[in-house]
């Protein structure tokens, strides 16, 4: 289903029409979903946490500001609800005193990766993710799923801009590499 | 090549495109349309005038008593405050009976122990209304 842009629900909603709400939460609910899924690793729960964001986005659509986007917005209350149901800190910061960002290029990354054909590379992208820790698997989600840029992610998430990139340069490496060990695997 | 840019890997954009994201429940958009009720109006609710008298006085009772103690004291230093005089002259002359009466008051030990005690327990209670905030709206 094609959607429109999210501040033509949000003036609907807040003109009175609550059931505009519904398109919003349908274009919104598989993000908030898997965002609440990957921190507390329970689908119960992440259900219930994305539930209780969606109310709480709604009732607090009055003080949106439209500062961020709404989908940074929404993603940051249910990341921080579900961050607060395991009272446990969920993406340290990464010391970078000695990390540098090399500019690598796409191809210079992943040589060998682009031979193999296209449900090849899926299979091998499924197994890499799988490998990955669920921090990382969010911090990937909301930067190539869901567009978002880095000051995004980093309102979201909390960490600073210059640790998300760090981050993604170093997910992004490890999926590579992952998937070229496991191309040798099965050529061996 | 911005570091943004850089990430912006099209290729893998384009295989974790086609993984699909985890899904809620097939309820999960009526559970969420039955749990919110029409979008409330903002009440702007007007705080009674007593209760913000009632949290300032934490810092009007001190305030009143250090600048009574500053205005009748008699340290030259304090002689520069402007308006001091007029103070001693007509402020002094009214309340000149209550510390008549307070004098009698304080020569009895019995009523000076009591004045002491609940002279304390006053400056304890404005001291916890100081650091401890609790507004009951």
């Amino acid at each position: 289903m094609k959607y429109q842009d999210d501040n033509f629900y949000i003036e609907k909603v807040l003109n009175g029409d609550s059931s505009a709400y519904a398109a919003l939460v349908a274009k919104h609910k598989n993000l908030v979903f898997s965002i609440a899924l990957k921190v507390l690793n329970n689908r119960e729960d992440a259900e219930e946490i994305a539930q209780d964001a969606f109310v709480k986005a709604y009732h607090s659509l009055k003080s949106f500001e439209k500062k961020s986007k709404f989908s940074t917005w929404l993603y940051r209350i249910v990341y921080n609800a579900a961050i607060s149901r395991t009272r446990k800190r969920f993406l340290e910061t990464i010391p970078m005193d000695n990390y540098v960002i090399h500019n690598y290029s796409e191809e210079d990354m992943r040589p060998g990766v682009d031979e193999v054909d296209k449900n090849e590379q899926q299979v091998l992208l499924g197994r890499a993710l799988k490998n990955l820790s669920d921090e990382d698997n969010l911090l990937i989600t909301l930067f190539y799923h869901n567009n978002n840029s880095i000051e995004d992610i980093s309102g979201i998430t909390g960490l600073s801009a210059s640790n998300v990139k760090v981050r993604l340069h170093r997910i992004r490496k490890k999926l590579y590499d992952d998937m070229k060990s496991m191309m040798v695997v099965r050529l061996n | 090549m911005d570091t943004d840019d850089m990430l912006k890997d099209d290729f893998l954009a384009d295989l974790i495109g086609k993984v699909p994201l985890e899904s809620p429940s097939d309820e999960f958009i009526n559970n969420v349309m039955a749990a919110i009720g029409p979008l409330s109006s903002h009440v702007i609710e007007k705080r009674p005038f007593y209760l913000m008298i009632k949290s300032l006085l934490p810092y009007i009772a001190p305030g009143i008593i250090i600048v009574f103690i500053l205005f009748s004291s008699d340290i030259p230093y304090l002689n520069y405050i402007s308006g001091k005089e007029y103070f001693s002259a007509t402020f002094i002359k009214i309340v000149q009976p209550f510390w008549i009466s307070m004098k009698t008051l304080i020569s009895s030990r019995f009523i000076t122990y009591s004045l002491l005690i609940g002279v304390s327990a006053g400056f304890l209670f404005i001291i916890d209304k100081l650091f401890s905030r609790r507004f009951v709206a």
